[in-house]
């Protein structure tokens, strides 16, 4: 599937309206929202179309699909092009073993999935911007985004949050901690890099007395928003800033510029091919490569950060698209 | 108190739904506590042992309740096994509490539930250290999910 989809899958007393926006959605929050009548009524309408009294519209894909315990395997094979919804107490999210078989069966598909489930699963890297809550008005539920993110991409809490910090973590251990080395370098804030997202919350607790800023990237950073998340909102000292992703940074920050650009920052669920970029960050990089490759002074390479880059305005106009 | 399993616990009922379907008894559902778990969670009243009146899909059987319902109802009855509770959303904190408070109830957990900001008396099953509010909650359970 490509691009946005909207869906409306009702019956004679409720009706769901929503659009999805990339290829994995998650939707958690409280108990008692409507999550496992709506996977109920996808599952209806599987037995027997306009039968079962459900109606559902699609913008754009073949069908939806509610994933049964028994034959997921299969039933994900033969699915191409459709929404596929998955309820809490799936039997593939039961042991580490089952959710390592369902994830090598999800990647290189063509489908979105929409995931109904409060447990995080590192192995699913999707985006903290499609973590969503069902919200219902009457009989009519929409989704909701779970976590307030700012213009300045900064997770919101609750609570008031100094921009001031003494460190800086970020979770990139190439580029974009080459990039913020150098924008620190005459400051005396400390840069350093978690390599990687399963490092981010150790270092967050080795730290807890430092005011801190955490710059992860956002396309991919769901499996550990909730406990972060909770994290910061009982620790004042705790900042976390989530742009899609470094590059996405660079390509945001006007430091280049051509239509190419602006299509892929905008359109970029038209554009992203989910079969070979399972979250929006790889994309982002291998985007920012390949369009440079043939150029002398702006070429960029994930591995090493070129000089272009870290000109002083260059690096303003990179940081203040995170408000730096 | 409440003491709470973090991450995949072999012998806790993965499936609460699922296990309530084939195993709830009638006379749960009208009695105090469920009546208040169908309310609170669900913003339901039960009517009879066999019908709850719901406000968006009208008369429902107890089966139809939510995830998080069913698990209250059965943390509050079978008393023999342990539920997996993340079925249940942080609407269901301070029923779960709650349900600790004259017994021990142990309840497995697969993200970490926000217990509010007050003070309050957890054990980590996973390394026995009991914690008095979210904060030491957070640095306990963060090690083993």
């Amino acid at each position: 599937m490509k691009g946005e989809v909207k869906i409306s899958i009702r019956n004679n007393k409720v009706t769901y309206e929503f659009t999805l926006k990339r290829n994995i959605t998650i939707v958690r929050g409280k108990s008692g929202t409507g999550k496992t009548t709506l996977y109920k009524l996808v599952s209806d309408y599987m037995k027997d179309n306009k039968g079962s009294g459900v109606k559902i519209i699609m913008s754009s894909g073949d069908s939806c699909i509610a994933l049964n315990d028994t034959d997921f395997d299969n039933q994900i094979k033969k699915t191409k092009n459709s929404v596929i919804f998955i309820d809490e107490g799936f039997n593939g999210f039961k042991n580490p073993e089952s959710v390592n078989d369902f994830i090598r069966r999800i990647k290189k598909t063509d489908n979105y999935y929409v995931i109904f489930s409060r447990e995080s699963f590192d192995k699913i890297p999707s985006s903290v911007e499609e973590i969503y809550e069902l919200k219902t008005n009457k009989s009519k539920h929409t989704l909701k985004k779970f976590y307030e993110i700012n213009k300045n991409h900064r997770l919101n809490v609750n609570i008031s949050k100094k921009d001031n910090f003494v460190l800086l973590i970020i979770e990139d251990s190439k580029s974009g901690k080459q990039f913020f080395k150098e924008y620190y370098k005459e400051s005396s804030i400390k840069v350093e890099s978690s390599n990687g997202n399963s490092n981010i919350i150790g270092m967050i607790n080795e730290n807890e007395k430092s005011s801190m800023m955490v710059v992860v990237d956002g396309a991919s950073f769901s499996p550990y928003i909730d406990k972060v998340h909770k994290i910061c909102k009982y620790n004042k000292n705790l900042n976390i800033c989530l742009p899609e992703s470094f590059e996405w940074m660079i390509l945001k920050s006007g430091v280049l510029k051509g239509k190419q650009i602006d299509e892929a920052l905008n359109n970029t669920s038209k554009i992203i091919d989910i079969t070979k970029y399972f979250s929006w960050e790889k994309f982002f990089t291998y985007f920012l490569e390949d369009i440079t490759k043939d150029k002398k002074l702006t070429k960029y390479d994930k591995k090493k950060i070129t000089a272009y880059y870290l000109n002083e305005e260059n690096m303003k106009k990179i940081a203040s698209v995170i408000g730096l | 108190m409440l003491n709470i399993y973090f991450g995949n616990m072999e012998e806790a009922i993965y499936d609460p739904s699922m296990y309530f379907r084939n195993q709830y008894e009638e006379k749960w559902i009208t009695d105090e506590i469920s009546k208040r778990i169908i309310k609170e969670i669900d913003n339901s009243k039960v009517i009879d042992r066999n019908v709850i009146m719901s406000p968006v899909l009208g008369s429902i059987t107890p089966n139809d309740l939510s995830g998080g319902a069913k698990t209250l109802i059965l943390i509050a009855h079978d008393k023999k096994n342990i539920f997996n509770a993340t079925t249940c959303g942080e609407n269901c904190a301070n029923l779960l509490l709650e349900l600790a408070k004259n017994r021990d109830v142990t309840i497995n957990l697969r993200y970490i539930m926000d217990f509010g900001e007050g003070e309050f008396k957890i054990k980590v099953k996973n390394n026995g250290k009991i914690v008095k509010n979210m904060k030491e909650l957070l640095e306990e359970a963060t090690k083993f999910i």
